[in-house]
């Protein structure tokens, strides 16, 4: 690092920003607190894994890096380092944050009122519990994810992000959010508004997405001749990288980034299909055996 | 939810909202780009956009013109005067690495007075020296940003408000149907 100037400036590029080590440090203070409580109440070996513990580490840790880390920096001057930031925020911490299956500890850390207030929101036949229910059903949960982080690929909403901070923010919240949305019904995490749908239902899920999106992404990246963001035309070139380079190594860590990630979870639920008809096949053989006994 | 709380919540969403002057530091309204000065080229860009009597942040680029990679051991200064020639001209450092992106050099700028406003970039490394000029408008105030957080610690006070009316409400119900003699029957009524 230190032969390389451009490089040291670049590590030392962090962003201590207040607004977003309240929002982590008051998300790790609320789970904390709350997993102490259900804790006591719990029978040893209840229902909280070490396992949850780390996602929810993980999904804080992912979000610091991406909002915080020099990376955020260098999202202002390479298409690709924006890239991988937003890559950072819904491919890592949205589905970490989910696999933590946060809402139970996060209300018991709350005040017993405000806990209490917020699970009547999530009551059944509450209008929040009804919007839930119909987001995060597969159809709709798949095209509005996919149309609020594609939506911002265009260059008119990514150049108005680079330009103005408050847009900046608005766009990682709502990738966010669309993160979320996505991985919801994959999951299926608390708060349990719908039936989690089949396993084979959700494999064609992640590959409608692994494939649809892929193909114009890396026509994008392997045929564009001239820099999409006019915005990186103007700032330094790092490391003898062109800013139409920078673009489609950007595009293509996308597209590796969310294939990786899809064939992931793809393994995971195929795993977990199997598993089931193979648990199902046991009971039924089981059934029989006993069926056949005097 | 006590008032305290509820306090205490807003109180530490404004300091987390105002904790961040000109929020992210991150991108900005380019002003300059790729413009040549003396041996270098530069690209500038101003927070937040519109600039503001409140203040605004200046970040400057130096680029070699060859291969646009970042100069860094360059000086950089800004001269600050209106374009109306009204008052004397001031002049601001602009040190490299004052912002959190340490590849560019940064400088926080408050003017007196609202309209136009010249800025020359000069620009002195080991290869020579150069200077370049844009003009601003300076907005009378960024009502936006405050506007902003007032608006958030608002909606906030709705929520918690709502809820802890809906807690009430919810309380107020229970303990009028504690109070039926009948209460814990099966009734075959509507709801309360």
């Amino acid at each position: 690092v230190s032969g390389d100037p451009v490089l040291a400036a670049t590590l030392a590029s962090w962003d201590a920003r207040g607004d977003v080590l309240v929002v982590l440090a008051t998300s790790a203070a609320l789970y904390a607190v709350g997993r102490l409580r259900l804790g006591r109440r719990a029978r040893p070996g209840g229902p909280f894994r070490a396992l949850q513990m780390c996602c929810f580490g993980g999904a804080l840790l992912a979000a610091g890096v991406a909002l915080l880390s020099p990376l955020d920096a260098l999202g202002a001057l390479l298409l690709s380092a924006h890239m991988a930031q937003h890559e950072m925020l819904i491919m890592v911490a949205a589905p970490l944050l989910l696999l933590a299956d946060p809402l139970p500890c996060m209300l018991w850390g709350l005040p017993r009122p405000a806990r209490r207030a917020f699970g009547r929101l999530l009551a059944p036949g509450g209008a929040v519990r009804g919007a839930l229910a119909l987001l995060v059903r597969l159809p709709v949960a798949w095209v509005v994810s996919l149309a609020v982080s594609w939506g911002w690929h265009h260059p008119l909403a990514f150049e108005a992000a680079l330009r103005n901070d408050l847009v900046h923010d608005l766009q990682h919240l709502s990738m966010f959010a669309a993160g979320l949305l996505f991985w919801f019904p994959v999951v299926c995490p608390a708060p349990r508004v719908r039936a989690p749908a089949p396993h084979a239902l959700r494999i064609v899920y992640v590959l409608a997405a692994l494939l649809l999106p892929s193909l114009p992404a890396m026509t994008i990246a392997l045929l564009a001749q001239a820099p999409l963001y006019g915005y990186y035309t103007a700032a330094p070139r790092l490391w003898g990288l062109s800013a139409l380079d920078d673009q489609r190594a950007g595009w293509a860590l996308m597209t590796l980034w969310e294939g990786l990630t899809f064939l992931a979870a793809f393994s995971m639920l195929f795993h977990r299909m199997v598993d089931g008809e193979e648990r199902r096949q046991v009971a039924r053989e089981a059934a029989l055996v006993a069926g056949d006994r005097p | 939810v006590t008032a305290a709380g509820r306090a205490g919540v807003a109180l530490l969403s404004l300091a987390a909202l105002a904790a961040d002057p000109g929020w992210a530091s991150h991108g900005g309204r380019d002003r300059l780009r790729l413009v040549p000065a003396g041996p270098y080229v530069l690209s500038a860009w101003t927070r937040p956009d519109p600039p503001t009597l409140e203040g605004f942040s200046v970040s400057v680029a130096v680029m070699r013109p060859d291969d646009r990679s970042p100069v860094l051991d360059a000086t950089v200064r800004l001269v600050v005067a209106p374009a109306d020639r009204g008052e004397p001209p001031r002049v601001v450092e602009a040190p490299r690495g004052a912002g959190s992106n340490r590849l560019y050099h940064e400088a926080q700028i408050t003017v007196p007075r609202p309209g136009p406003w010249e800025l020359a970039i000069i620009v002195e490394g080991p290869t020579g020296g150069g200077a370049t000029v844009f003009v601003l408008d300076v907005e009378p105030s960024g009502l936006g940003r405050w506007l902003a957080v007032a608006l958030a610690v608002v909606l906030l006070f709705g929520i918690l408000v709502g809820l802890g009316w809906r807690a009430g409400r919810g309380r107020g119900i229970a303990r009028a149907g504690a109070a039926l003699p009948d209460a814990g029957a099966p009734s075959g009524g509507g709801r309360a």
